[in-house]
């Protein structure tokens, strides 16, 4: 939701910017209209093919259904503009309905015959109707607002509005038995979706952006022909989301920047030209670019645009070791740690992605030093060369050492848990106790390997790394401390993002971690999406000593989702040893 | 040596699912590859059947098949029963038969033999394919490969699905056909029969080949035996 | 009435004839390489364009017949081996999705190449109409039945060839390969079907066939970018009729179209007199009825009237 609220305030800048650059320019004010007008077609129409994978080539009956209800309700009964838009969408939509029933029983190649078929019964009806005009249509359509810039600001509004409600629609349970009807009908049923009433809906909607669509551009244009909404215009909109990017919000505008504009620039002269021209693009998007521009532009900003502001990001966090931290050598290399309160040691180890911050408000455990550092390759210490959990685990081991911490507490977060499951192995008397909180289990934490794309690009797009740590921590509230994370996450290595993945995935300590006879704590949320039930229940079978408590409504993250919770349980674990 | 493959390959995409294996069929041999579930035998048949693409050198009877196209392959007397049967459901069991001789072989006498191996089909005849029983869908997979008068003759999983009097039958029937001198490359699940029944063999493990030699040796080697065979 | 009644039927068999060979073609493709072709029509109109070029620059119709017929050819070739070899695998809606493009991409060429203006194209039968006066006991007011004679013989010519064609796909061997490759690919490649070239075959068949009902029609319609986009819509009818994989049945599925739609305006029209209905023309609603015959048969068969038991797929 917080991309589309961002992709809408950047649309609305340069969509005003756009009208006030060009106000006095009413030619172009025009297109400008039209480009939004045909973008909230083209969404409609990307709700139905690219969302619920119904192909339709009659969405234009649904404009022009719009753009003479709306007309005759404006001009013969005197409804309010605006009102009419909204009752042509609605006239749309119930001809949606009424077309999506038939369309139920077909699919692929037959549905798209029979909504070709819709498409120019409609036309053909208007077309002999005197009332309407018939072949001449209808002229002289008032507008809603006095002056093009207005109309077009008005538009532009609409078309805003439609979208978020696109966004809400598409990510509601609605939407997803959409997708589900797309990427396979029976599968879909057997999940016990509705079908029917999938479709449905998506075809009532549509109608219903088609009509609104219409309806806008008959009052802003002045003029409609039934000959204008026939199946070269169904075309143009398939054009425009294949252009853009099929199932894709933003793409439809994309779509309808390029064929809009593109028909005003062949419209002296080149008209074949232009036929042409799009069914090339229609073509060359379906073979060479099926995902469309939006999809290109969003990969390229995950993947490439954010990379300066990276860069400076990391330049000025690093350089904050002010903020109440310390920095030791370690075999050579720096190592950055928080510290607070006194007694014996407590050391807090984060997982993947992670830094000393993820401990913040579990330090304060009176009665106890806690201890938090960034292991090498993470937050402000330095990078090692590999990413490797018994390397982690090795640097830990010196840094306990380099401290002076005599018999600490580990705990251990997530990738955490499995660097202190190596120390405590291998270096059994090191440790007090441990602590694994949503840990990795001993036999390692395998990563799918069609994941490791997306992980690259965390690297490379601070807002893919942001989303990614609420879903790694559900229930955190805290935008300002996610924010945070985030950006002490953009701190990591380079080669660490599939490097910890493939450290987790090398990590085998089964039969091994029981080593370690000392007191050990299991923690494991119900709500995460990463470790498995299974998977804590195995670390905690394979101590001797160790006690499994888990938490229903915390995720991957107990310590930064509930911290009171958190320090109290540690706490009662401290006080036992 | 009617087949000689080298280092030859198939993969999905991304996916090997052969990774480079060499194998050989003699004159009036019968060969068996042996393997757990996705170790690569379909892909090895279809990719010198020409259906998948391949990679790696195949000769038979001495030329090289390279990219010769699949129908180019069933003219040379190559031919495959593919597994999971794939007939023509629409078409009635005889024009399924027919299209075997599609690119050679005598229809007629094809025929004749195809009822005689199998009678049921014969009874049959006029039914569409597609209202056959799994059981005579594979014998009429047998059947329409066995029309192009093969030279070397692939069988992916010929016993599946088949009742274990009808394997026998097929068995019965495959041992007729190598006594003609047809050589034959055999792909099966029912390791025992397939052993019991080559003159050589291959395991197949991951797309690599794990271990070959005389069928009999195979079917008496305790690796094999506790791994393919479950005795 | 009934002279009137006859007197439709009379005149729809040959538009029914057109639409059939225009189905047949539509569900020959779809029904072996099992594309839905869109630019069926305009790859026709695009045959017919050359046919009239050749027409012009020879004199010679049957030149002109000939090469329009291979340039469809050649085009369904094209069209089969450079784009949809290319999407073969992919989703139905990206192969419909190109042969739109590919319906624009003509339309457009068509236009720039040949211009706007319609261009004539010569009879290719010429003839006396048939006159044919019921016995008066049926037809009180003694009004004969007009088979004009062109009609007649293009009736024959749609007829003839696509029943021609329609049966050597049943039952030749090359037609037969076809089906079977429809039917399962594996199979096909594994008895030795050079399923590429039963691809091309159909497209090539499939696209020159449209050519052919092009230059049937085209003394009625002129040579026009347009020319076949509706003869495509009632093609697309005929071949729902007859469940797009039996080209039989869009060739009989067209011929109960053409009579349909006549019987249509007939009704229309007399509602039209009896409601004192005026200022409309039956004749403007008969492309609305015919597809919501589309509509309503799709719907109520989503795989067509004659459809067979063993498709899994679309
Ligand atoms: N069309 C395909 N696309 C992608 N992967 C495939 C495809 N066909 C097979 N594979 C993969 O290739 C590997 C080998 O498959 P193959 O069918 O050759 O195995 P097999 O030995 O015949 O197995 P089975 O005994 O189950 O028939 C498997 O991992 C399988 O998932
Ligand atoms: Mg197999």
């Amino acid at each position: 939701m917080r991309g589309t609220l961002r992709y809408m305030a950047v649309t609305a800048a340069v969509g005003i910017l756009a009208g006030a650059v060009f106000s006095g320019q009413s030619f172009i004010l025009v297109i400008l209209s039209q480009i939004v007008v045909f973008s909230i077609a083209a969404l409609g129409l990307n709700l139905l093919t690219g969302m619920a994978g119904q192909v339709s080539i009659g969405n234009a009956a649904f404009m022009s259904i719009g753009a003479y209800a709306s007309v005759v309700l404006a001009t013969r009964l005197g409804v309010p503009v605006p009102l009419a838009a909204v009752l042509g969408g609605l006239a749309a939509a119930v001809f949606g309905f009424l077309i999506g029933l038939p369309a139920l029983r077909m699919k692929g190649f037959y549905l798209a015959i029979a909504t070709m078929a819709f498409g120019v019964v409609v036309e053909q009806l208007i077309a002999v109707i005197p009332a309407l005009g018939a072949h001449d249509g209808i002229r002289n359509i008032p507008s809603f607002l006095p002056g093009e810039l207005w109309t077009y600001l008005f538009n532009l509004a609409f078309y805003l509005v439609l979208l978020w409600a696109a966004r809400r629609v598409a990510e509601s349970p609605v939407g997803l038995r959409w997708r589900m009807v797309r990427d396979g009908e029976t599968p879909a049923r057997s999940f016990g979706v509705d079908t029917a009433r999938a479709k449905l809906s998506a075809f009532t909607l549509s109608a219903f952006y088609g009509g609104v669509a219409g309806s806008l551009y008959a009052h802003t244009v002045g003029y409609i022909r039934s000959a204008d909404f026939g199946l070269g215009r169904s075309l143009d909109l398939l054009a425009m989301i294949m252009i853009g990017g099929l199932g894709s919000y933003q793409g439809g505008l994309a779509g309808a920047v390029i064929i809009v504009g593109l028909r005003f620039f062949f419209s002296r002269g080149f008209g074949p030209w232009l036929s042409v021209i799009i069914g090339g693009l229609l073509v060359a998007f379906t073979l060479f670019f099926p995902r469309g521009i939006a999809w290109g532009a969003t990969l390229n900003w995950h993947k490439r645009l954010q990379v300066p502001y990276l860069w400076l990001l990391r330049k000025i966090r690093r350089r904050r070791t002010s903020m109440d931290g310390s920095s030791v050598v370690v075999s050579g290399k720096n190592m950055f740690y928080r510290e607070a309160g006194e007694g014996r040691p407590v050391v807090l180890v984060h997982g993947n992605t992670g830094s000393c911050l993820w401990w913040r408000d579990a330090m304060d455990l009176p009665g106890w030093r806690t201890v938090a550092p960034d292991l090498p390759n993470f937050g402000r210490s330095d990078a090692l060369d590999v990413a490797d959990i018994d390397a982690y685990a090795d640097s830990l081991a010196a840094f306990i050492d380099v401290l002076g911490l005599k018999r600490p507490v580990v705990v251990g977060h997530s990738l955490g848990g499995a660097v202190v499951m190596s120390l405590a192995a291998r270096k059994p008397e090191l440790a007090a106790g441990i602590v694994l909180v949503d840990s990795a289990s001993p036999s390692g934490l395998k990563t799918p390997e069609e994941h490791y794309p997306v992980i690259e690009l965390y690297r490379t797009s601070r807002d893919l790394m942001r989303k990614a740590l609420s879903g790694v921590a559900p229930t955190l509230k805290d935008e300002r401390l996610l924010d945070n994370l985030a950006d002490d996450a953009m701190l990591m290595a380079p080669h660490a993002y599939a490097g910890n993945a493939r450290a987790l995935e090398r990590f085998d300590y089964a039969g091994r971690a029981g080593a370690f006879t000392g007191p050990v704590l299991v923690l494991w949320g119900r709500k995460d999406v990463i470790v498995t039930e299974a998977m804590a229940r195995e670390t905690a079978a394979a101590y001797k000593n160790a006690k499994l408590s888990i938490w229903d409504d915390a995720g991957h993250s107990p310590m930064v989702e509930n911290a009171e919770r958190f320090r109290k349980e540690l706490l009662d674990f401290l006080a036992g040893i | 040596m009617v087949l000689e493959t080298t280092a030859f390959a198939v993969s999905y995409g991304k996916i090997e699912a052969l990774k480079g294996v060499s194998i050989a069929v003699g004159d009036k041999e019968a060969v068996a590859v042996i393997g757990a579930n996705g170790a690569g035998k379909s892909s090895l048949l279809l990719g010198l059947a020409g259906i998948v693409e391949s990679r790696g050198a195949a000769v038979y009877r001495g030329r090289d098949l390279g990219v010769l196209p699949s129908h180019g392959r069933v003219k040379d007397g190559l031919v495959l029963c593919p597994e999971g049967r794939h007939v023509f459901p629409e078409l009635p069991v005889e024009e399924n038969l027919r299209l075997g001789a599609y690119r050679r072989g005598r229809a007629r006498q094809g025929l004749e033999k195809a009822y005689e191996l199998f009678p049921r089909l014969a009874e049959r005849r006029r039914q569409a394919a597609g209202y056959l029983s799994g059981g005579e869908q594979q014998m009429l997979a047998i059947g329409r490969a066995l029309m192009a008068e093969p030279e070397l003759l692939m069988l992916d999983e010929p016993s599946l699905g088949l009742a274990p009097v009808l394997v026998d039958q097929v068995f019965e029937a495959l041992g007729r056909l190598r006594a003609t001198g047809m050589a034959m490359l055999l792909v099966e699940q029912n390791a025992v029969k397939a052993l019991g029944f080559a003159d050589r063999a291959y395991i197949l493990e991951t797309g690599r080949v794990v271990m070959e030699g005389r069928a009999r040796e195979l079917l008496n080697d305790g690796r094999v035996r506790s791994a393919y065979l479950g005795i | 009435m009934l002279v009137k009644l006859l007197q439709s039927i009379i005149f729809g068999l040959p538009q029914g004839a057109l639409y059939g060979l225009m189905g047949f073609g539509l569900s020959l493709v779809f029904g072996t390489a099992g594309v839905m072709n869109f630019a069926h029509g305009n790859a026709g109109m695009v045959g017919v364009f050359v046919g009239w070029t050749v027409l012009v620059l020879t004199k010679s119709l049957p030149a002109g017949i000939v090469a329009g017929l291979a340039a469809g050819a050649v085009l369904g070739a094209f069209m089969d081996r450079v784009l949809m070899k290319r999407v073969r695998g992919l989703s139905h809606g990206s192969m419909l999705i190109i042969t739109l493009g590919v319906l624009m991409i003509l339309d457009g060429l068509a236009l720039i190449v040949w211009g706007t203006e319609p261009l004539l194209f010569p009879d290719l039968f010429s003839g006396l109409p048939i006159l044919w006066t019921l016995p008066p006991a049926l037809n009180p007011s003694g009004m004969p039945l007009i088979i004009p004679g062109n009609d007649l013989r293009t009736f024959l010519a749609a007829l003839g060839s696509a029943l021609l064609l329609a049966a050597f796909f049943r039952w030749s061997k090359p037609g037969l390969a076809a089906r079977a490759r429809a039917q399962d690919e594996v199979g096909a490649k594994a008895v030795g079907i050079n399923v590429a070239a039963s691809d091309t075959l159909a497209w090539s068949v499939g696209v020159a066939s449209a050519v052919l009902a092009g230059f049937l029609i085209a003394p009625k319609t002129t040579v026009a970018p347009t020319m076949l986009v509706n003869l495509q819509l009632y093609g697309f009818t005929a071949a729902v009729f007859g469940g797009f994989s039996s080209m039989m049945g869009a060739v009989i599925g067209g011929l109960a179209l053409g009579v349909i739609e006549k019987l249509v305006v007939l009704g229309l029209d007399e509602a039209f007199m009896a409601g004192g209905v005026a200022g409309v023309n039956a004749v403007d609603f008969q492309l609305s009825v015919v597809l919501i015959i589309i509509i309503v048969t799709l719907a109520a068969r989503p795989t067509g009237l004659f459809a067979s038991k063993f498709k899994g797929k679309v």
